[in-house]
This record gives structure tokens, C-alpha cells and sequence, in this order.
């Protein structure tokens, strides 16, 4: 190697002596004269080439008649014809075409031009102009294929990110986040940043995600970090602050309508004697004080959001160091998201052949408040349900409702709700994460273009969830038998990996139109939590709060751990010729502990093709066309999100419940014994999830890239979905993991983009996308027709074969019982008329204004068998249409996101809107239309007649929604007013958040979901309400 | 320590990593090289995926010795004390529609209490799904516990008994409220196991309780081996069997004279055994019940259920019995005297009716005349007496919380013991078994119900030359008399085929009484909703779901 070496330097000193050879000098720099360092510079004849130094300057060695080429990534290239030595000043332009863009794939990079795969890649510009605690809540309706949704309006509240449809039924449907090299299962979003995103690829067909094999088959998130750029340090800073407010309330029934409700509930004389006193009637309540209890624990809440950067760096070591702050007060009262962070990103090129990274990333967050649709009070004792419920009449018989904890009409010892005034001031609820995020790479070119990377992280993740419940909780007050009671949740999660990959590149022939590379590696990793939780009751001293912990009485002490490990190989081929015909191929195999050792190893190759049809000589005359590239793909990968030991039987003794088992003691001669029960079958064919798919697409520019389209199509299949599945009790289980079934995904995206004005002052682009996918359970295990989901013991979805999943499940609403329904007894009784149907009750005891449903199969009594498909979970298209407007120094986003077709089961109005007879339990407004003998046309049931909890019809809304995500108004100030202030940009913006959302759902907001799985979707139960925000910032660069 | 291996793995790599790179640096040899260095380090770490769980058992490495062995019965007889079953929803939610006691609260919502619920019913599904756990639990312990070796091949017998004995009742309360149920006695630990399996009828479900039990009866210990009456002895699987012969004499099965005269049989082996007698308190049998104490004199207690502390002190071993039924002292505070009681369950007029005069120490008992009111400024609870005239508040007074000792006590959690089988039954059912098998009064029968009547009554004429109806008329009203409130009174309304009757036509009845004195229409409300599928429960909704091979019972 040496000796070839030193001949082939020897030839060209040979060379350049035969050639009149000069040095050349010159500086390159931007549409705006300022330099630019570190621009490729290259001569086109003899592949010699030089980078520009930090003034931008370069010298290189050429001969008359050479040319030279300038490449600089986010740049136009150059080339110049050097005809005289004469020193160079060469500007760059910006690039307004993505083409050359370098794209980050799995385990390297490439250019946009030479995608074979269907890789979304995030408008880091756009998404930088909503003020969001977190990246995702800016991702939705940004990229075709990538359905991002939260289940409630909670700050900080997880997103769901969803590509390509719902693969598996009830594990996480959520993609792989790969960070800056480091694969994570776990949510990510919360520990990043968003102003420290450099870029964010989804990758969504198999050619692109196969190479991520066993978690690749959800999609995969890449997400890379600013890093640090060669020149004079840079200093930023974004300052924002704004409010925000729900956006919109439900409207309750008022005081009048409470006491005519209540009328029909309680027995005349009771109410005479409680609501009619001294002389007062019913209609005396139109001037009663109402209390709307949403007004006492909304808010409007203060968002703030900092965030310093420094970067530079010179030609060896380049930096890039962040620190930020961010804090969002709930819309609900007493509810908080705060995150500090910070982040050092370090390049240093030790010698030519060697380059080192190092990255760190650290994050503490504080959430204060619960979600109210995820705790487990009974049911109106949940925060909404109790806030909606609670008696709106304010000052009744000398008893100020406002100011005390109970409602002294309710016996407190059985109805669990309080003030809710109380819940949001007095119950504590605090989760506290430390996450620290460590990785560093290290690049070793062993020859000209074979690299090997040797790269290792390290994650440790610290949660702890405090609760503490005083004497004025629902939990803690005199009513309950626990007194003050407390509990700690320790939570220490950690995952460390290791990857080695060589990669090789090189033409096979001398003209270079045989260009190939190859990537081998080799990966392992492991993790593992330890869950620590306990509990004591009967605090003596409340005002310790949570540090009085230890002076309770001990109820309870979990812990809990588990350890996983992954070991993979991997590979991958790309072959190009003449930038005309793509190949690629990958091949991965994992090994993971999640799986039992015969079923451990699982093989995920995949295959892609590209046709770049712009280069073919037979559409060179068509001027108008800039691009036309036609890909195809085909490949598997897998899904391993189970729990570590889900494929054990396993036997174990509990003194308290955990979960689904209840304590496993029993009690003999008036002593304790403990018990060993089997708690969990055994699986031992439980093996991954594996889907293949199918891709073809074709990216299209027209008019110079001033038009361009991306098409895809793809079907997918899911092979061994894994369930956790409900089992029949009669199994001696309720719930396992098993591999079920198989389902099919299939859809068309589309995504648009246009640069429809372009003037000296005004620009004006546009982006659309639109995603439709069809989802299908082609079979399920045990040759079951169908699976059931229940929830609060009612069946509410279905996964039915040969339709989607996730169907909403229930009887057909018919309105209610009309007189007519009815015979009439002597006594002036009804009793229901043989020939009509039961809604699920005993007919003895329906009447007149009683809820209806259908009898599907005409036996007239409406049980199981009438239970049918009431309504659609997964929406028919999603999208969101972004548009960007620059004149002079104003800049607007105006931003759309929508979905279509979905319905949402309103479980609200179960309670709110039909509901059981309960006293001083107040409604819906909506619920003031219902049935009574003066009112007998209503379709809203009456009082008591809501049949049973089974869900219907009724309970089904249209969950489409339009809506202006972001609106944002910025301006920059002019050039020459910061020279004199020696600043490099400021930046003044305006921005909000869900400002208009155009839809017909009648809960809080049609984004929701509080029971989220694939088999469960859009289930509205006390969610927490939506916002819309308005911010105020600023950006200034030195 | 978790992290310190991790550490280390991950020191161990990195150092291979780095002598290979090392390795090819300096010799800069071929890429044969580093590929033969990365396998090497791969292939000895072929372990790598091999991880020891932690934080449970394998069934298979569990069953080691006796000790285990007993830990494992300990979770055959868990469910027992189950929320959904004696703990609380037995006598409060599938007992309390009989006609001796009705659910005292306005309530119209879907419910068992009132016969006004669907299959979807979360106390249906709770009871449904820890009986088959309990199964599942049994069924494994017999497949494991006979390859153990045990010191004392006696208790091994008595283990093994037990755990077939408690599979068979809990079959026994399966196939008594659902009918026609699936049927396992082979033990699940795998999913790779079908879950989908069709019912089996009850007749099939009975003949295996009877062979069961009767297999247990020759195993278990007698009565007197044990101090305390949570263990199954033979007087428990002997008495339980004459309950199942009874059953399946009844009510759907109808064998009639032979199921009449086995219950007889296994009903005198109990008396035969001399083991029992009636305590000669009727008060005494609940008081100790509350108070944790075992009446080794009498043994009139055969089977209880047992309850234990408060649910405050870290166990979750508490049941419901007398803060659910019981005496109401629902002011909504907390306290120890007596301790609060929601006084669910109240009597009617037809209990007040079956106590004839003398009968007063069991109607004084049963029949609470009194509650517990709240003065709120003193803060200080006190026997409030109901008049003679306000015949229809009186809470079923059988179990009462204040005699607990354990302190503080808990709002809904006492350790009153449950009494599923006492000898007083075991007397009742020899004479209603006797009467029923020659239609015609034995003097056995005579002598067992004369037993039972001149405990509390010892005054009253002895019973003799009735007619079999008249004598049968006789048994059932002194099982209301004595047992109401127990969780037995509904199952014999079905097995009588008086069930739909009673809470129909005689609850209409009642509430056109004058003597009540105000309008009880929470009373009423069963009558309302019962219909004639009521007497027996429909399958589960859960169990619907999940299993495809499963059908709904034709009256639901």
C-alpha cells in the first residue's frame, strides 16, 4: 500500500512539471458577501481539490483550461474555466432545489436525488414556527404517510406518531426514534429540544426501515442534532411567551334546569322538601346563581420558552452547545409541563483519517397535575365527570357549595365526588425525569473510502411520580377510611448500545458509471428498568405533605425489574449507473431476549429499485420537466414492543393487588398465609410481528422544480400480530401475549409542493399532502370471526375479519319510546306493547321516553346478537396544506391540518346526555331536550331510561375536523440596521397555535383519544381539553 | 447492581472494539482480517441473549416440597375471599334479590340487585372469571403436588383433597347460577393451549362435583384435627355435598328421590360423626364470627370463609360482610363505634311474617329494629329504634360491626368471617332430605327440624304427624328463619321453583300491605324487572367475546 502510495505521488510531481501548473487563489462567499467556509472545491479533470478556510479563502493548483468545481451542501454548485491566473471571487446561491440535500437513512446519508426508498424529510423551517413544548405537536399533518395525534390536550401530553397505518393491534403502534445514532423504543420526544433539530427523516417503506429490522416495522424517526459549523461563534437566542386558553367549554345545564332535572328524580315529596321551601317553585330558579364549575378550574395559562445556542468551531473541532427552558402552564388549573435542557455537541477531526463525536444530551422535566382521563377514581369521581356533575345551583339553604369540599345533598360516603375546586388546588400530583442522553462515535478511515464507525450510547432515564392526597382530596378526606395518604413511583430506565459498521464505496470501472457501496455492521444492545413504588395511609401530619410520608402506615412496597437485550447484524448494497438505474438491497438479522431461544432470530431482508427516467435521453426535449424518478420497493421487518418476559408462565405471591391480580393471601386460624399463584401463561411460541411490504412511488418536478409531486402507493401486510390479548375467563386467564393474526395496511400519499410566486419582494410556497389508508384483518388466531374490545364492561370496538380494525361496537340508537309503544293498564300503568322490541332491560320495567335501539335480528329483544358496526376509528384521509409567504421582511405561515371520516365514541355522554336517575348529578345542556310527558317527541331519553351502559349510536359523533394549526407572522429586520447593531439576524414573530378548528364534534376537540390502541381509537372519556395558544418572540443571532 | 454489569459488558466491547481497530491500524493487513477479529468476539458472545428473569417463578421450579406445596393451596383457596365472591358480592349483589331481604337504595341503574342487568355486568364478569382462575389454580396444584415428596403422607392426602374438593365447589357455584359452563381439569400454563371450548352440560359438570367430592371426603382431615373452621374437613365436603344433591334434586336437574336420598346420607354423615352440635346461642355463632374466635366446643360453625384485619394494614384480606349488610351507620364520617355500615340490605314483611311468636332471639337478631343516627354536634352515634309500625327499615341485622375488635376500623373492610356451611343447615337439610325422599316425614326428620326450633325456642311444642307437604312447608320457612341473610335462600328459591313467584307476585303483594307503613317502592323495584329468565344468570360478556365456541343461554 505504501509503495503504490509513493508512486502515485511521484507520477503526478512527474505531471505537473510536463503542464505549466499555477496556484490559484480566491474566496467564495454567499448572495450576501459573507464568506463561506468550508465549501468543497474540487478540479473536475484531476479530482484534486481543497476546502475554503473560515475567511472563505482557498488556494489550489491548476492548469489553464481546468475547471473547477464548487459544492457546498444547501448551495447551487459552480463550476469556473480558468483561463488566467487571476485571484476568484465565486458566489454561491442558495439552493431552492432539494435535490442535492443530503437525506439521513439508516446508518448514513444520501442525496435526495438518490432515494431509492419512500423517506419523508420534516420542514425543520416550518415546524419552527409553532411554539410547542415538543417536536411531534409540530410534525402533525406535515408529512404524507405520518399520522401524528395526541390523545388529549394535556401539555407536554405524548403524541402518537403513526406511519402507514396501524400495524399491530394492541402494542405500540409508535415508529423507532433513532437520535443521533441511537436506537430508542421509547417516547424521545419530551427529552429533545425542538429548536436543537437539525433535520428529522421518517423513513416509511421497507427499503428504507428493513435495515432497522426487528423494530423497523412501525417506521422509523431520525432525528439529528445541530451540530456545530465552521466559522466565528455564533450566538442565538429565541425568547417566546404567550397564553393560552381551552378551546371552548361544554355547555352545562344551568341552575334552573339542574332543579327541573331534579324534579323528575327525586319523589315529590322529597323535592318539595328540599327544592320547594318556604314557598319558592320550580320557576323561581331562572334567577337562581348558576355556577359553571368549568370556569373555577380553566384557566388561561402562561407559555414561555427560552432557548441560548452557541455554536463555531474551526476546521478540526466544531461545537455546538444549547441550553433551554421551557415552561407551560395547563389550560386546567394547577397543571404544568417545564423542561430545562441542555446539550454540547463536539466534532473533532483528529487527524485526516480519524474523526470523533461526542454528544450529550440532558433533560429534567416536572409535570404537575394528572391527566384526567388516565387516573382510576370510580367514574364521576374522575375530574370532568365530577367538575360537569357537580351541583351548579350556588347558594342553597344557607350552604355555600363554592367554598365547601362535598355537596351536602350527596351522601359522601358512597357518591366519591368533591369540589372540584379541590381537585385541581389540593390533590398533588408531581413527575419528575431526569434523562441524560450520552453518545459518541468514532470514524476511522482504514483506506481511501472503506470507514469503519465504532459507535456507543448510554441513556439513563429517572422518573418519580409523587402523589399526595390531604384531607381535602377525594381520596383523603373524613369520608374515606385511608385518611392522608401518599405514594412514591421510582422509575430508572437505561439503555446503552454499541454499533460497528463498515462502510466501502467505489465505481467498478474506470469510466465511473458503475458506482456501488456497501455497509456491514454489527450491533448490540440492552437495557433494563427497576420500578420501585410505595404507599402509606393514615398520615398524622398533613402539612409535611409528601415529606411526612414516613410517619403513615405502610399499605404497600412494589418492586419490579426486567432487563432486554438485542444482538443484530446488517448490511447493505447500493448500486447505481449513471444516475439512471438504482438498486438497493438490505439484509438485517436480530436476535432478541423478548423471544424464546428457538424463536429468537429473526431475518429482514428487503429490495428497492430506481429509475431516474430525467436522465434518459428520450425526455431531454421535454424543458418543462425537472425531474422524473419512478421507485419501487419491496421488503419485511418486524415488531418486538412486548413486555421482557412475556413468554414465561410465571408464579407469584401478592399482598395487594398489581394490575389485573388481586392479592394472593388467605386467611386461615386468624393469621395471614401467603399464596403462590400462577399470574401470567406462558408462550412459548411467541414469536415477532412481521410485516412485509410493498411500495412503488414516482417523485415528478416540473418548470424547473417549481411544481413537485411525490406519489406512493404501498400495501403491507403484518404477520404474527402480537396481541395482548383479552382471553376467555374460562382459560383460567383473562389477558396474554400471542401472536394472532395477520392485517393489511394499504394507501396512497400524496405530497405537493409549489413555489407559486417568486419576486424580487414577495415569495409565496406551498405545501400539501394527503394520506389515505385502508386497514383490513385478513385473519385472527383460533379461526375467531372477530375480537372484541371492552371497555368499562360494555363491548365498544370490534376487529372484525375482512373489515378494519378498531370499529366502534354497540347497538343502533333509535330514539326513545313514544306512547304509542305502550299498552295502557288499568291502573295508568304501560306496559310495552308485545309486538315492539326491548332495548336490552326487562320489558316489565321500560316506559314511555326509555332509549331505543334496534333489533337487528327481529327476535324483539335486543341483546349481543343486536350489536353491530356503529361507527369508523381510523380516519379516510389526513392531511395538512402549509403555506409560506416572504414579503420584504415579513414572512407568514399559515398552516392546515386536517382529518376526515373518522367517528369519535363520545363516552360522555353516556353520563350526560342519557345517564342513570342519579341525584344532584347535573348534565349537558344538551340533556335539558329530553324526554318528559310535556316534551314527548324527544329522541333524548328521559331520566332513568338510558337502558343500560352498552353503547350506541347515540354515543357515535363525526369526528372530522379542519384546522388552522399554525398561524405565524415574523419579521426580520433589515440588513443595515443590524450592522449597526452588530447583530447577525433579529427576528420578531408572532405565533398561534389551534387557533380556528372547523368540526361538528360536540366534546372538548376531535383530536382525541383517551383509550389509544389499534383496537380502540377515538374514545372520548373526560379528556383533557384542547388549547389554543398565542405566543409572542423573538429570535437574535450575534 | 443492574447497571454494573451493563457497564462492564459495555466496557468489555468497547476494549474489543478498540484492539480491533488497534489490531488493523498497525497491521494494515487485509479486510480478511478485521472480519475474522469482529466474529470471534461475536461468536463468543453467543450467551449474550440468555437473561435470567427476575421477580417471578416458573411454574415447573416451583413445586419443591410440602412448603411450596401449602403455598400453593393457600392460592387454591384465595378466591374464595375474592371481592366478587364471599368478600362482598355474593350475599351483597347475587343473594340480596331473594325474598327475605331486598337492595335498599333508589336504584334503577343496571344492576344484579334488582334482576335489572345485562351480560355485560361487571359483577357477573368479576365472579365468572375467579372461579375459573381458582380452577386453573387447582387444577395445576393436582398436577404437580403428587410428584412431591412430603414428610407425612397424611397431609399430602389432605392437601391433595382439599384442592380437589375446593374445584369441585367452585364448579358447583358455576354450574348453579350459569348451567351449562366450559369445563377444564386439566391445567393451562400456556397460550399455545386453545381457549376455545364449548360448554359442558350441567349434568356432566354435577356427576364431576359429586365424583370430586366424594374422592375429597376419603382424603381431607375430620373436623376436629383443625382449630379453626377455614380449613375443608369432612364434616365441609360431606355437608357441601348434601347442598349439591339437593341442588340437583331441584330445580333444573330434577333427579327427585335418588339425589333426595343421597342428600340424606351425606347430610347424617356430618350428624353420624359427633363432631357438631348446635351452639346453644344462636347470637354467639355471628358475634364470634366478627370477633376472630373459633367455637372448638360446639363446632356448630363447619365452613367459614375467613376474613381478616381491615384492609389498612398492608393486606388486602378484609370482606364486606357487615359494612355492606349490616346495620345501617352510613353518616358519611369514618369511625370505630360501631363502625360504618351502608345497611344495603333490608328486611320485608314476608320475614317478619315467618317469625311467629316465641321466635324472638333469631327475629331480634335478623331483623335489626334499630339504627345508628348521628348527632353532629357531639359527634357521637346512638341506637335509634324503629317503631313497631315502621316494619320496612329494618337492615338485616346478622351481621353486626359492633362487635369487631380489630382497630381502626375501615369504612368498607371488616374480618367478619362468612359462614358458608353450619350445622343448623346440615339438621335442615337431613329433614328436608328425609321428608322429600319417601314423601313422607321421617322420624329423623322430625328430630333434626324439632333440633333447629328448640334451640331458640325451647318452649315451643315439638312438630310431629305432619303431612309431607305440611312437614315441607315447615323446613322451608325454618331455612328462612334461620339461614336468611346467609347466601343460601336464593338457590333454594330456584331449586323450590319458587323463585319467580316469590319476587313477583308475593313482593307486589307485600307493597299493597297496609303495614307498611310508608311506600317502599325500592321493594317493589325487582318485581318490576324479574322475568322468567332470572333464574339463572346469563354467560359472561367477557367470556362471549373471547371465546367463539361458546353460546348464551336460551332464556338470555
Amino acid at each position: 500500500m505504501r509503495i503504490k502510495s509513493i508512486i502515485l505521488i511521484t507520477m503526478l510531481a512527474f505531471t505537473s512539471i510536463c503542464y505549466g501548473q499555477f496556484k490559484i487563489s480566491g474566496i467564495i462567499v454567499n448572495a450576501e458577501n459573507e464568506p463561506l467556509i468550508g465549501v468543497s472545491i474540487k478540479v473536475k479533470e484531476t479530482e484534486k481539490g481543497t476546502i475554503s478556510n473560515l475567511d472563505g479563502k482557498f488556494e489550489l493548483s491548476v492548469e489553464k483550461g481546468q475547471t473547477i468545481l464548487f459544492s457546498y451542501i444547501g448551495y447551487q454548485n459552480s463550476d469556473i474555466k480558468i483561463l488566467e491566473n487571476k485571484a476568484l471571487k465565486v458566489i454561491l446561491y442558495e439552493s431552492t432545489t432539494s435535490l442535492n440535500e443530503v437525506v439521513v437513512v439508516g446508518y448514513s446519508e444520501v442525496k435526495h436525488k438518490d432515494l431509492t426508498g419512500a423517506v419523508g424529510v420534516a420542514n425543520i423551517g416550518d415546524m419552527s414556527k409553532a411554539t410547542v413544548a415538543n417536536f411531534d405537536e409540530a410534525l402533525a399533518g406535515r408529512i404524507a404517510g405520518v399520522q401524528v395525534s395526541s390523545n388529549e390536550g394535556i401539555p407536554g401530553g405524548e403524541m402518537n406518531i403513526i406511519i402507514r397505518g396501524s400495524n399491530s393491534v394492541t402494542q405500540s403502534n409508535a415508529p423507532l426514534y433513532v437520535v443521533d445514532g441511537f436506537p430508542i423504543e421509547d417516547q424521545v420526544a419530551n427529552t429533545i429540544n425542538p429548536s436543537d433539530i437539525e433535520s428529522i427523516s421518517i423513513l416509511k417503506d421497507a427499503s428504507a426501515t428493513a435495515i432497522y429490522g426487528a423494530r423497523g416495522a412501525n417506521g422509523v424517526v431520525i432525528i439529528t442534532s445541530k451540530k456545530g459549523v465552521v466559522g466565528k461563534t455564533r450566538v442565538a437566542l429565541d425568547a417566546s411567551y404567550g397564553f393560552s386558553n381551552a378551546i371552548k367549554k361544554i355547555e352545562l345545564m344551568d341552575a334552573y334546569e339542574f332543579v327541573k332535572l331534579q324534579s323528575e328524580i327525586y319523589s315529590a315529596a322529597d323535592f318539595q322538601a328540599r327544592y320547594l321551601k318556604d314557598g319558592m317553585t320550580l320557576e323561581d330558579y331562572k334567577n337562581a346563581k348558576s355556577i359553571d364549575w368549568q370556569d373555577y378550574i380553566l384557566q388561561v395559562a402562561p407559555v414561555q420558552s427560552y432557548s441560548l445556542n452557541v455554536s463555531g468551531g474551526n476546521l478540526q473541532t466544531r461545537y455546538n452547545g444549547t441550553f433551554s427552558v421551557f415552561n407551560q402552564d395547563g389550560v386546567i388549573k394547577n397543571s404544568n409541563y417545564s423542561r430545562y435542557q441542555g446539550r454540547l455537541s463536539l466534532d473533532q477531526k483528529v487527524t485526516e483519517k480519524v474523526k470523533l463525536n461526542l454528544n450529550v444530551n440532558y433533560a429534567r422535566i416536572m409535570q404537575t397535575g394528572d391527566s384526567p382521563s388516565q387516573t382510576n377514581y370510580s367514574g364521576s369521581a374522575n375530574l370532568l365527570p365530577n367538575t360537569w356533575s357537580y351541583r351548579p345551583l350556588a347558594n342553597f339553604d344557607g350552604y355555600d357549595i363554592i367554598d365547601n369540599l362535598t355537596d351536602d345533598a350527596v351522601n359522601a360516603s358512597s357518591d366519591y365526588r368533591i369540589n372540584p375546586v379541590y381537585i385541581v388546588n389540593e390533590e398533588y400530583r408531581k413527575q419528575f425525569t431526569n434523562n441524560l442522553r450520552a453518545n459518541a462515535f468514532f470514524e476511522y478511515e482504514i483506506i481511501n473510502d472503506l470507514k469503519l464507525k465504532v459507535s456507543g450510547g448510554w441513556t439513563t432515564n429517572n422518573y418519580r411520580y409523587e402523589q399526595f392526597n390531604g384531607t381535602k382530596t377525594r381520596t383523603g378526606n373524613p369520608y374515606r377510611s385511608e385518611g392522608v395518604n401518599a405514594s412514591v413511583q421510582n422509575r430508572e430506565t437505561l439503555s446503552w448500545v454499541n454499533e460497528n459498521t463498515l462502510t466501502y464505496k467505489n465505481y467498478f470501472d474506470k469510466s465511473k458509471e458503475h458506482y456501488f457501496d456497501i455497509l456491514v455492521g454489527q450491533t448490540m444492545q440492552g437495557g433494563g428498568y427497576r420500578d420501585y413504588y410505595q404507599r402509606v395511609i393514615q398520615i398524622p401530619k398533613e402539612e409535611l405533605g409528601i415529606d411526612g410520608m414516613g410517619e403513615g402506615t405502610l399499605q404497600k412496597i412494589n418492586s419490579t425489574s426486567a432487563d432486554w437485550r438485542l444482538m443484530s447484524y446488517l448490511s447493505r448494497v447500493n448500486y447505481i449507473y449513471n444516475e439512471k438505474y438504482y438498486a438497493t438491497a438490505t439484509f438485517r438479522a436480530d436476535g432478541s431476549s423478548k423471544f424464546p431461544s428457538e424463536r429468537r432470530w429473526g431475518y429482514f431482508p428487503s429490495f428497492s429499485l430506481a429509475w431516474n427516467l430525467h436522465k434518459e435521453d428520450f425526455l431531454r426535449s421535454m424543458d418543462f420537466l425537472s425531474g422524473l424518478k419512478l421507485r419501487t420497493s419491496w421488503g419485511q421487518t418486524g415488531n418486538n414492543r412486548i413486555s421482557e418476559y412475556a413468554y414465561y408462565a410465571q408464579m407469584q405471591s401478592l399482598l395487594s393487588r398489581e394490575g389485573l391480580n388481586y392479592s394472593t393471601e388467605y386467611t386461615f386460624d386468624n393469621a395471614n398465609t401467603s399464596g403462590y399463584v400462577i399470574t401470567n401463561p406462558g408462550n412459548l411460541g411467541l414469536k415477532w410481528e412481521t410485516t412485509a411490504q410493498w411500495d412503488a412511488g414516482v417523485d415528478l418536478g416540473l418548470f424547473d422544480d417549481k411544481i413537485k409531486l411525490t406519489a406512493d402507493v404501498y400495501r403491507k401486510e403484518t404477520d404474527g400480530l402480537l396481541l395482548n390479548t383479552n382471553l376467555a375467563p374460562s382459560f383460567g386467564f383473562t389477558l396474554g401475549t400471542m401472536n394472532i393474526g395477520k392485517v393489511r395496511n394499504q394507501g396512497l400519499e400524496l405530497t405537493l409542493d409549489t413555489r407559486n410566486i417568486k419576486t424580487r419582494d414577495f415569495d409565496w410556497t406551498s405545501s400539501f399532502n394527503i394520506s389515505f389508508n385502508q386497514n383490513k384483518v385478513l385473519s385472527l388466531a383460533e379461526n375467531q370471526e372477530s375480537i372484541v374490545s371492552i371497555i368499562s364492561y360494555s363491548n365498544a370496538y370490534i376487529a372484525k375479519l375482512n373489515q378494519p380494525m378498531g370499529q366502534m361496537y354497540g347497538y343502533v340508537y333509535e330514539g326513545t319510546y313514544k306512547y304509542d309503544d305502550f299498552n295502557t293498564m288499568p291502573d295508568g300503568s304501560y306496559t310495552l306493547k308485545d309486538e315492539i322490541t326491548d332495548n336490552g332491560t326487562d320489558r316489565a320495567g321500560i316506559k314511555p321516553g326509555d332509549i331505543r335501539f334496534r333489533d337487528m335480528n327481529g327476535d324483539r329483544v335486543v341483546n349481543n346478537k343486536d350489536a353491530t358496526v356503529i361507527g369508523r376509528g381510523s380516519p379516510i384521509h389526513v392531511g395538512g396544506f402549509s403555506n409560506t409567504f416572504k414579503y420584504k421582511s415579513f414572512d407568514l405561515n399559515v398552516f392546515f391540518q386536517w382529518s376526515y371520516g373518522n367517528d369519535i365514541l363520545n363516552a360522555n355522554k353516556l353520563s350526560f346526555a342519557r345517564g342513570k336517575s342519579e341525584k344532584d348529578y347535573n348534565r349537558w345542556m344538551v340533556y335539558a331536550d329530553r324526554w318528559t310527558p310535556e316534551n314527548p317527541e324527544s329522541d333524548i331519553p328521559r331520566v332513568g331510561g338510558w337502558g343500560s351502559g352498552v353503547y350506541s349510536s347515540y354515543e357515535i359523533e363525526d369526528g372530522s375536523f379542519l384546522r388552522l394549526k399554525t398561524l405565524s407572522l415574523g419579521y426580520t429586520f433589515p440588513r443595515d440596521i443590524l450592522k449597526k447593531l452588530s447583530l447577525r439576524t433579529i427576528r420578531i414573530y408572532t405565533s398561534a397555535q389551534n387557533l380556528f378548528t372547523w368540526s361538528n364534534y360536540s366534546g372538548y376537540d376531535p383530536e382525541v383519544s383517551t383509550k389509544n390502541t389499534a383496537l380502540t381509537p377515538g374514545f372520548d372519556w373526560s379528556a383533557y381539553p384542547r388549547s389554543v395558544t398565542c405566543t409572542f418572540g423573538l429570535n437574535v443571532v450575534f | 447492581m443492574v447497571g454494573l454489569s451493563k457497564i462492564s459488558d459495555m466496557y468489555i466491547r468497547f476494549k474489543c472494539c478498540i484492539l480491533i481497530i488497534d489490531l488493523t491500524i498497525r497491521e494494515m493487513k487485509t479486510l480478511r482480517n478485521i472480519f475474522l477479529t469482529t466474529f470471534v468476539v461475536l461468536f463468543a458472545s453467543c450467551d449474550f441473549l440468555e437473561i435470567e428473569p427476575r421477580g417471578f417463578i416458573h411454574p415447573e421450579n416451583f413445586y419443591e416440597d410440602e412448603n411450596d406445596a401449602f403455598m400453593a393451596l393457600v392460592g387454591v383457596y384465595n378466591p374464595l375471599a375474592s371481592q366478587s365472591f364471599y368478600g362482598r358480592d355474593w350475599f351483597f349483589a347475587f343473594n340480596s334479590q331473594d325474598d327475605l331481604g331486598y337492595y335498599d337504595r333508589n336504584y334503577s341503574t343496571e344492576e344484579l340487585f334488582l334482576n335489572n342487568f345485562t351480560y355485560t355486568n361487571t359483577r357477573l364478569n368479576n365472579l365468572w372469571t375467579n372461579l375459573y382462575a381458582g380452577i386453573n389454580r387447582a387444577n395445576s396444584f393436582l398436577e404437580y403436588v403428587p410428584n412431591i415428596e412430603f414428610s407425612d403422607v397424611n397431609l399430602k392426602k389432605a392437601y391433595i383433597g382439599e384442592a380437589k374438593f375446593l374445584r369441585a365447589y367452585y364448579y358447583f357455584i358455576l354450574s348453579s347460577l350459569w348451567e351449562d359452563v366450559p369445563f377444564r381439569d386439566k391445567s393451562v400454563e400456556s397460550l399455545e393451549q386453545s381457549s376455545q371450548i364449548p360448554a359442558t352440560p350441567k349434568e356432566e359438570i354435577f356427576e364431576f362435583v359429586v365424583n370430586e367430592m366424594i374422592a375429597a371426603d376419603s382424603l381431607v382431615y375430620p373436623a376436629n384435627h383443625f382449630q379453626g373452621m377455614g380449613r375443608i374437613s369432612q364434616s365441609t365436603v360431606q355437608g357441601i355435598l348434601a347442598r349439591v344433591y339437593l341442588k340437583m334434586a331441584g330445580y333444573p336437574m330434577k333427579l327427585g328421590r335418588p339425589a333426595y336420598e343421597q342428600a340424606a346420607i351425606w347430610a347424617k354423615k356430618v350428624r353420624d360423626s359427633n363432631l357438631h352440635q348446635l351452639n346453644i346461642d344462636y347470637k354467639q355463632i355471628f358475634i364470634n364470627l366478627a370477633q376472630d374466635k373459633y367455637d372448638t366446643q360446639y363446632r356448630e360453625s363447619i365452613w367459614e370463609v375467613e376474613f381478616k384485619g381491615n384492609n389498612l394494614d398492608g393486606h388486602e384480606t378484609g370482606g364486606c360482610l357487615g359494612s355492606y349488610s349490616g346495620i345501617s351507620c352510613a353518616d358519611g364520617i369514618n369511625s370505630d363505634t360501631p363502625g360504618f355500615c351502608y345497611g344495603y340490605i333490608t328486611c320485608t314483611l314476608a320475614l317478619e311474617d315467618l317469625y311467629v311468636t316465641g321466635d324472638s332471639v333469631r327475629k331480634s337478631w335478623n331483623m335489626a329494629n334499630y339504627y345508628y343516627a348521628y348527632n353532629a354536634t357531639t359527634g357521637v352515634r346512638t341506637k335509634s329504634y324503629w317503631k313497631t309500625t315502621q316494619l320496612a327499615y329494618r337492615n338485616a341485622g346478622k351481621f353486626r360491626r359492633e362487635y369487631e375488635t380489630v382497630l381502626p376500623k375501615s369504612k368498607d373492610f371488616t374480618p367478619i368471617n362468612f359462614p358458608v356451611l353450619r350445622y343448623a343447615d346440615v339438621l335442615l337439610m337431613i329433614a328436608e332430605a328425609e321428608n322429600e325422599k319417601g314423601q313422607m316425614p321421617t322420624d329423623l326428620a322430625y328430630d333434626c327440624l324439632n333440633e333447629v326450633r328448640k334451640r331458640v325456642m325451647p318452649a315451643t311444642e315439638t312438630i310431629t304427624n305432619k303431612s309431607y307437604e305440611e312437614f315441607q312447608q315447615l323446613v322451608r320457612d325454618e331455612r328462612a328463619r334461620e339461614l336468611c341473610f346467609e347466601g343460601t335462600r336464593k338457590q333454594d328459591l330456584i331449586r323450590w321453583e319458587l323463585y319467580l313467584k316469590s319476587v313477583i307476585q308475593d313482593r307486589r303483594n307485600m307493597i299493597a300491605d297496609t303495614r307498611w307503613a310508608v311506600n317502599k317502592s325500592f321493594a317493589a323495584n325487582i318485581a318490576n324487572y324479574t322475568s322468567e329468565r332470572h333464574v339463572v344468570y346469563p354467560i359472561p360478556s367477557s367470556e362471549m367475546a373471547s371465546n367463539s365456541q361458546i353460546k348464551q343461554h336460551d332464556l338470555w
